[in-house]
């Protein structure tokens, strides 16, 4: 699935936006893993994150809450987040890499800075998925504002209009930037909308 | 999806929710129209629970409108790999699956993302266009259950009046042949009447180069700032 390499804008707009996956493979490490998320788990709750979840128990902005997450975490189960600053991304990769367990983990976001932190980490980064943008009849897509808000739903729950609503909501003065973003965000099930991200770029109009 | 006729009240709140703007509202009947056409049944306006007075339902379907489920709703389960989800493990693994190796490019076609959707039609004139190019299909991913003929990129008849959120075509290509597929990619992109995103997976170099970035760089092709990076942090289980 790529539904966390296509999240669109600029680099200023991306400088915050991670997204962190941890994937046990079938039938090459898989067996065991459950253990192995929940310590996953704990490292990401403890250096924050800003949204997390799984995608058949819906996210901590749906309503999923951590002590109910942990007790899905078995072998082969995924963990899903978003984190909202660099530091923090930083951080987990660095406890990640201490106390490696070996499952694989993938993290989008801007190359160089993903590099960069390798490279200070001493991690090799192995192989890239790039996007090279969307193709075909362009002129159906709505407005790159818009866009930098839906796709941070990779799975695509969060409509356009949505995204248009709340945005005139915020702007009329009958909604704060924090409860459209809550509002959706409730909408990715699997939990890596950027709530975050999407509060600041809602603040700017 | 179904929206139960006499229980709605007509508040259209439910009617922003929909992805691909199937949901729309009756000034007539007073009342939310669903346009079953247009509806993927990807569940965000039963999950939302925006609807006052339960007038939305998510009911079970049959084959092959199960398709729409199946490649639209990330919490359901696909009968062909029994994961969630529209694709693979692709580059999340490829540390320890190798499924990229040095001198291929993984190709993603992520038919009518973002945010569109795209007919099973429109996915088949994609993969016309591919069979030229002797491409090999992931097999593990959900899209290969819906071919006829893979050869011939040809789906089956009863699957080709249905529409979804999103469906992936996923291959690999020796890096020799890329340019010309990609070529034939951006020439039948003309023809579709939905948008797709593209993206190219490969591994990275041991002294950090990245050869797919050349390989877009090369052809003119604009590649985005960010990516999804496998950290090379997996490794076999040890027996």
């Amino acid at each position: 699935m790529t539904h966390s390499l296509h999240r669109e804008g600029s680099v200023k707009s991306l400088e915050n936006d991670y997204v962190i996956l941890i994937t046990p493979a079938i039938s090459v490490n898989d067996k065991g893993s459950g253990e192995k998320l929940k310590r996953y788990l704990k490292i990401l709750v403890e250096e924050g994150v800003e949204n997390i979840g799984d995608v058949e128990h819906g996210s901590i902005k749906s309503g999923l809450t951590i002590e109910k997450l942990d007790s899905y975490l078995g072998d082969g189960k995924r963990i899903r987040a978003a984190i909202s600053d660099k530091e923090s991304l930083k951080r987990i990769l660095a406890r990640i890499k201490e106390e490696d367990m070996g499952l694989s983990i993938t993290v989008s976001g801007l190359v160089d800075n993903i590099f960069e932190m390798s490279r200070e980490l001493g991690i090799k980064p192995h192989s890239i998925n790039m996007a090279l943008g969307v193709w075909g009849k362009v002129s159906l897509l709505p407005e790159e504002r818009i866009r930098e808000i839906t796709t941070m739903c990779g799975h695509h729950m969060v409509s356009s209009s949505l995204v248009k609503e709340a945005i005139k909501k915020v702007r009329d003065g009958k909604m704060t930037p924090e409860e459209a973003s809550e509002k959706i965000g409730k909408l990715c099930v699997c939990g890596i909308f950027n709530t975050k991200r999407c509060r600041m770029l809602l603040e700017q109009g | 999806m179904v929206i139960i006729n006499d229980s709605c009240i007509g508040c259209r709140q439910c009617l922003a929710y929909c992805p691909v703007g199937a949901i729309s509202f009756s000034a007539e009947e007073g009342r939310s129209k669903l346009d079953l056409d247009e509806c993927v049944e990807c569940g965000t306006c039963y999950r939302s629970e925006v609807c006052p007075v339960d007038a939305i339902e998510y009911p079970d379907l049959d084959y092959p409108r199960t398709l729409r489920r199946h490649f639209s709703d990330p919490t359901s389960r696909h009968e062909l790999t029994r994961m969630p989800g529209r694709g693979t493990e692709e580059v999340k693994t490829n540390d320890v699956t190798n499924r990229f190796k040095v001198g291929e490019v993984g190709v993603c076609i992520e038919m009518g993302r973002p945010g569109i959707g795209t007919s099973i039609m429109d996915v088949e004139t994609v993969t016309k266009a591919l069979s030229k190019y002797g491409v090999t299909y992931e097999k593990k991913n959900p899209l290969v259950a819906l071919f006829s003929n893979a050869e011939k990129g040809e789906f089956k008849d009863e699957v080709k009046g249905e529409r979804v959120l999103s469906i992936i075509i996923e291959f690999v290509v020796p890096v020799d042949r890329v340019t010309e597929v990609l070529k034939a990619i951006k020439k039948v992109s003309c023809e579709i009447e939905t948008v797709f995103s593209i993206s190219l997976a490969g591994m990275i170099d041991d002294d950090g180069s990245i050869p797919v970035m050349e390989i877009a760089e090369k052809l003119g092709l604009e590649h985005k700032p960010n990516a999804k990076i496998n950290l090379g942090l997996g490794r076999f289980l040890e027996a």
